[in-house]
């Protein structure tokens, strides 16, 4: 007979005690296992649509914008300057040397006010190749298709409710170049579609092409307000970047990742881990609580057990170590059981994209998709059992200290 | 050399603000190989005794040696390989583990007695179970056997180890006076054939009769002509 053997009859001879306090191992785990792939989705998620829509992995600007917040519509782009066609040709050749970039995207953005038949309103657009396929992946089409050509457009919804406009119309934009002048223009409506997530933090871009908005801007052909690079590994985007820096000192360039860019709407999301740690906490708190107890309980029941085992001669350290060791063979058991439980849970509805209905969608967006992340089951497993014996070891030592005649005492 | 010695030995229990003087001033010895019994009321101070030589309480006063070697001040490592080696106990209660089965139970002891290799581990219980007739049961629960069945799977625990006092206090009054009577008897084959050391405690004349030499108690002292041999062996 080994020592686990004997621990495990002990927990199958008290069945109902073992399953009353694995139960709710059961549950912290389960409930461990949802929230943080929750989380992690929401994370990813929202990293994916921060980066293909809007921030590159790397993004390459005029030197001196490193501080700008880009998802802010206030305040004018124009003053922080453009890139020339020499400096992006310069960069993109130092770029080809250093990394083989899956996409490079020439932007320019710039305040306007749009105009149909029936009104106007102000907006950011971004101006980018017909070619760049990244901010498709994550803006959805109501309607329409995306850019292809110049002199077009793709309205977010409430761009185009507010404006009256479909597919096919033609809108008036009227802007100031970077030298002051007015000018005007007009956009074809090609598609109206919107970035889920970061539509819910009020980001309504209206994504036209390079040319037009260069237009606008008063830029000359080949110029942009900023170059942003995909790398298809976002993971790496500081070590990368810190390498284009370095061979980029010289010119009058600023490199930021996506991090740097994007981060504060990330840090944002720490609300929700803030949530998770606070759930977790309280849990992991009541099942303290609930476990000393019925611990507690459990020796007492088992005293003449324990002081036999005295009598034949076992050290109350041993005891107490056989003691620990069922509560972390059930705690073991039962918190697998919920991790497996719920991570069953999550690759199933992650089998599929689920409708999410308001509020939720406030971070999920319309279309979420759970993910499943293997690694980070190991902390939860780790939290959970820790917690247990740290929680168990007080009263299980104190029963075990007990003179082996008290506990010997015959009831009769 | 007695193999347990009393010198002198008294115990008192604090209950409440008074005393209970359990033990008023013991001297005893007891040689190797005796099959001993202490006797007395209820209240007489037996358990106490017994308790007291097993090294699971302390004497207010006196001293007590196990092979010649003070107890009094061991430290509780050292009393914890004492009860492992040389001393096993059976209970009136029979205290068996309830969710191990006759071997599991007699094998207890022996995980934790390092010396012992899984070899001869599994001779010795083999060989005790046979000793006290239970070889077709070694799968069984203490549930699924009768009173006495289960004392002989603590008897077997007791002996598992090769100790050599065996401390059994009132272990035959759960049972019916046949089945103690079986009990005793099988205590008293072991005795001779393992030369090991009985003390057991009973207020029953019957039992008490199947021992070499009776202890008889009162008021916790030995009464001055309670030491006698026992004439009518069985
Ligand atoms: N833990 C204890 N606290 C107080 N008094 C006790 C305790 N244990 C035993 N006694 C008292 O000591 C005396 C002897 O008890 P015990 O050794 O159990 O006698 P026996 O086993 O012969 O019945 C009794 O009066 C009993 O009430
Ligand atoms: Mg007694």
């Amino acid at each position: 007979m080994r020592w686990t053997t004997l621990a495990w009859k002990n927990l199958s001879g008290s069945w109902r005690r073992a399953f009353s306090v694995g139960s709710f191992t059961f549950f912290a785990g389960l409930f461990m296992v949802c929230f943080i792939c929750f989380i992690d989705s929401v994370k990813t998620n929202m990293e994916n649509a921060v980066i293909n829509a809007l921030a590159g992995e790397i993004r390459l600007a005029p030197a001196g914008a490193e501080e700008e917040d880009i998802f802010s519509l206030s305040g004018s782009w124009e003053d922080t300057g453009s890139l020339t066609k020499e400096e992006i040709d310069g960069a993109e050749q130092v770029i080809k040397e250093i990394i083989s970039p899956v996409e490079t995207v020439k932007r320019v953005r710039h305040n306007v006010l749009l105009i149909s038949d029936t009104g106007e309103t102000g907006a950011m657009i971004l101006g980018i190749e017909p070619h760049a396929t990244a901010y498709r992946k994550v803006l959805s089409l109501r309607a329409g298709r995306y850019i292809e050509h110049d002199y077009e457009v793709i309205l977010t919804e409430t761009q185009a409710e507010s404006l009256q406009v479909g597919v096919g119309d033609i809108l008036g934009v009227l802007a100031q170049t970077k030298a002051g002048y007015n000018i005007d223009s007009a956009l074809t409506v090609v598609g109206i579609g919107s970035i889920d997530l970061l539509n819910l933090f009020g980001y309504n871009v209206a994504y036209t092409d390079l040319r037009s908005a260069g237009e606008l801007l008063g830029l000359a052909e080949g110029e942009a307000t900023d170059v942003i690079i995909y790398t298809g590994n976002p993971a790496r985007a500081t070590e990368i970047k810190t390498q284009l820096a370095a061979s980029l000192t010289g010119h009058p360039i600023a490199v930021t990742t996506w991090g740097q860019t994007a981060g504060f709407i990330m840090g944002g999301l720490n609300f929700l881990s803030i949530l998770y740690s606070s759930f977790t906490v309280i849990l992991l708190f009541i099942i303290g609580v609930l476990l000393t107890n019925i611990i507690s309980m459990t020796l007492l029941e088992r005293r003449q057990e324990i002081g036999t085992l005295r009598a034949i001669g076992f050290s109350r350290w041993r005891i107490a170590w056989l003691f620990l060791l069922e509560i972390a063979l059930l705690t073991g058991f039962f918190c697998l059981l919920g991790v497996g439980t719920g991570s069953g849970l999550v690759l199933f509805l992650g089998r599929r994209t689920l409708e999410i209905p308001p509020p939720i969608n406030y971070f999920t967006g319309n279309h979420f998709r759970l993910i499943y992340n293997p690694v980070r089951m190991l902390p939860v497993i780790g939290i959970i059992c820790g917690v247990t014996l740290a929680v168990a070891f007080f009263p299980v030592y104190r029963a075990a200290k007990v003179k082996p005649v008290e506990l010997l005492q015959e009831k009769n | 050399m007695a193999i347990v010695e009393l010198e002198r030995v008294t115990k008192d229990y604090a209950l409440g603000q008074t005393k209970v003087h359990a033990l008023r001033g013991i001297d005893l010895q007891i040689e190797e190989g005796e099959f001993i019994s202490v006797a007395g009321a209820s209240g007489s101070g037996k358990s106490t005794l017994l308790n007291l030589i097993g090294g699971l309480d302390s004497p207010t006063s006196g001293v007590i040696r196990i092979n010649g070697a003070p107890i009094n001040h061991l430290r509780e490592s050292q009393l914890n390989r004492l009860r492992l080696q040389t001393i096993g106990f059976i209970f009136q209660s029979f205290n068996l583990i309830p969710v191990l089965n006759v071997y599991e139970n007699v094998e207890l002891p022996l995980l934790i007695m390092k010396e012992v290799s899984p070899q001869e581990r599994k001779e010795r219980v083999n060989h005790f179970i046979a000793a006290v007739g239970l070889s077709g049961q070694v799968k069984q629960k203490p549930y699924e056997l009768s009173g006495g069945q289960r004392q002989r799977v603590a008897v077997a625990r007791a002996l598992v180890t090769k100790p050599r006092i065996v401390l059994a206090d009132e272990p035959t009054a759960n049972l019916d006076s046949k089945t103690g009577l079986e009990i005793i008897d099988l205590m008293h084959r072991i005795n001779r054939s393992e030369e090991t050391t009985f003390i057991f405690s009973t207020h029953d004349a019957k039992i008490m009769q199947r021992a070499d030499r009776v202890i008889y108690l009162e008021d916790g002292l030995i009464k001055p002509d309670g030491s006698g041999r026992n004439e009518d062996r069985p």
